[in-house]
């Protein structure tokens, strides 16, 4: 069963199917946009409540770890409330959105732990210069890249395999909102096991070619 | 002028650091003396502001511009040149510096990688970069050659007359001290033991736990 699987990934890949092709890119595309939004809104705002000392940081450090494991139904389920009948619902725009939700407080939690626990001498001198936030923050990113690249695998890796929310707000609509884990979920249900494992296959193979591409990239930087 | 008024730190049950008052003239120059955990750092810190005080208060002069150079000296991970440039932005005044801390030929190196009287040379050249008129400075040359220590003295003194700034340094030389500050303020388990003008001889010092300390490092 698993072995045909295997064999049946393979023939799909290689039959080139648009309709899988459809699919892969709508997948790509919503992962490395809301990966990416998730990183540029997340990180800064991490470093930021890192390197910053302020009256109830601890209540909003709380607050961010809450809020990374944020149980992504119940955010499907309020955006789709807030959303539903407006022409916004069952758009790749909003399950973007929805990943980002889920993702941002993730990588936010990241950071800010990263920059905690970087030497509190580089926030110390950085202070003792004068230096204006953006500058500490770069420098802050700048230490340790590497640790930047792998929150962003975390953060691709979440959306690329998230299915409870983009299903709800995207619908899981044929040539347009359909992704992997979603025709995964559906092939599952309609009792299509082989292609469904196939298409899972599919998704490890990506994840493991990001992966590979971000090792390499992590070896340049060193 | 600077004013420091019942200001106590602690950590957990422990007090460090207990000054009943103590005031800094604005355009002098006031070295730190006192023996490892005395508090020196401590005291630097909470006029830097990077430390919260415990109890009391610190009142500034006006428009205060504080530069600050911690003890632990750090290289950030760009080359020593552009360290500097991360806090100026004037070419000539970077290589004036590079010149001044005989930084030249590292100037292209990772600052991370230099070794630790590099990096404090770096450091102390990065802080006299930034414009100031209070100048905290815990113990700069302390991990320098003797040489390299010599050049950082004038290039402070000349920072902090250029800038007309008050200067407060932490250091465990005491012909520093006597060279580069107009006042000793002896520290002992965080109390001032006793404040006393450089130009005074030693001799003079009253107070018996800084003439403890006296003994101890000039015997
Ligand atoms: N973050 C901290 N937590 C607990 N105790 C601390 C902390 N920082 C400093 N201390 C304590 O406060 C005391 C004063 O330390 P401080 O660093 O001010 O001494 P110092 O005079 O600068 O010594 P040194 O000559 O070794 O630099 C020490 O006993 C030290 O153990
Ligand atoms: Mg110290």
């Amino acid at each position: 069963m698993l072995w045909q699987s295997i064999v049946r990934a393979f023939e799909l890949m290689g039959e080139n199917d648009p309709l899988l092709n459809e699919i892969i890119a709508t997948t790509m595309k919503m992962a490395f946009t809301s990966s990416a939004l998730a990183l540029l809104i997340g990180v800064p705002f991490g470093i930021l409540i890192g390197i910053s000392k302020f009256p109830g940081k601890k209540i909003v450090i709380t607050v961010l770890h809450a809020c990374m494991a944020l149980p992504s139904v119940v955010v499907g389920l309020t955006l789709y409330i807030l959303f539903s009948g407006t022409g916004a619902i069952y758009s790749v725009r909003l399950m973007v959105v929805a990943q980002v939700v889920l993702i941002a407080p993730v990588t936010a939690g990241m950071a800010e732990s990263y920059v905690t626990a970087l030497s509190p001498w580089l926030t110390e001198t950085a202070k003792g210069l004068r230096l204006k936030k953006p500058k500490v923050l770069f420098l802050a990113v700048n230490e340790s890249k590497y640790q930047f690249i792998v929150i962003y695998l975390m953060a691709f890796a979440r959306s690329i395999s998230e299915v409870g929310a983009v299903q709800i707000v995207g619908g899981n609509i044929l040539h347009e909102t359909r992704v992997m884990t979603t025709a995964i979920a559906l092939n599952y249900n309609m009792g299509q096991f082989r292609y469904a494992v196939a298409l899972g296959i599919i998704l490890l193979l990506i994840a493991l070619g990001v992966n590979t591409v971000a090792t390499i990239i992590q070896h340049k930087l060193k | 002028m600077l004013t420091i008024e019942n200001l106590k730190k602690r950590y957990g049950e422990r007090t460090v650091l207990d000054i009943e008052r103590l005031e800094f003239e604005d355009g002098k120059r006031y070295a730190l003396l006192g023996a490892n955990g005395s508090g020196k750092s401590t005291l630097l810190k909470i006029l830097a502001g990077t430390e919260r005080a415990s109890e009391g208060r610190t009142v500034f002069p006006d428009g205060v511009k504080t530069a600050f150079m911690p003890q632990h000296a750090v290289g950030f991970k760009l080359s020593a040149e552009n360290n500097l440039r991360i806090v100026c932005n004037d070419k000539a005044l970077i290589a004036a510096a590079l010149k001044e801390f005989d930084l030249g030929t590292l100037k292209s190196k990772n600052a991370a990688k230099l070794s630790g009287g590099e990096t404090q040379r770096l450091a102390l050249a990065r802080t006299l970069l930034v414009p100031f008129t209070l100048l905290l400075l815990d113990e700069p040359t302390a991990a320098m050659d003797l040489n390299s220590a010599q050049a950082a003295c004038d290039a402070i003194k000349r920072a902090v007359t250029d800038s007309i700034a008050t200067l407060v340094f932490a250091t465990h030389s005491l012909p520093q001290a006597v060279r580069l500050a107009d006042f000793l303020i002896f520290m002992d388990g965080g109390v001032i033991a006793e404040v006393m003008s450089s130009e005074c001889p030693l001799t003079d010092v009253k107070d018996v736990r800084a003439q403890a300390f006296l003994k101890s490092i000039i015997g």
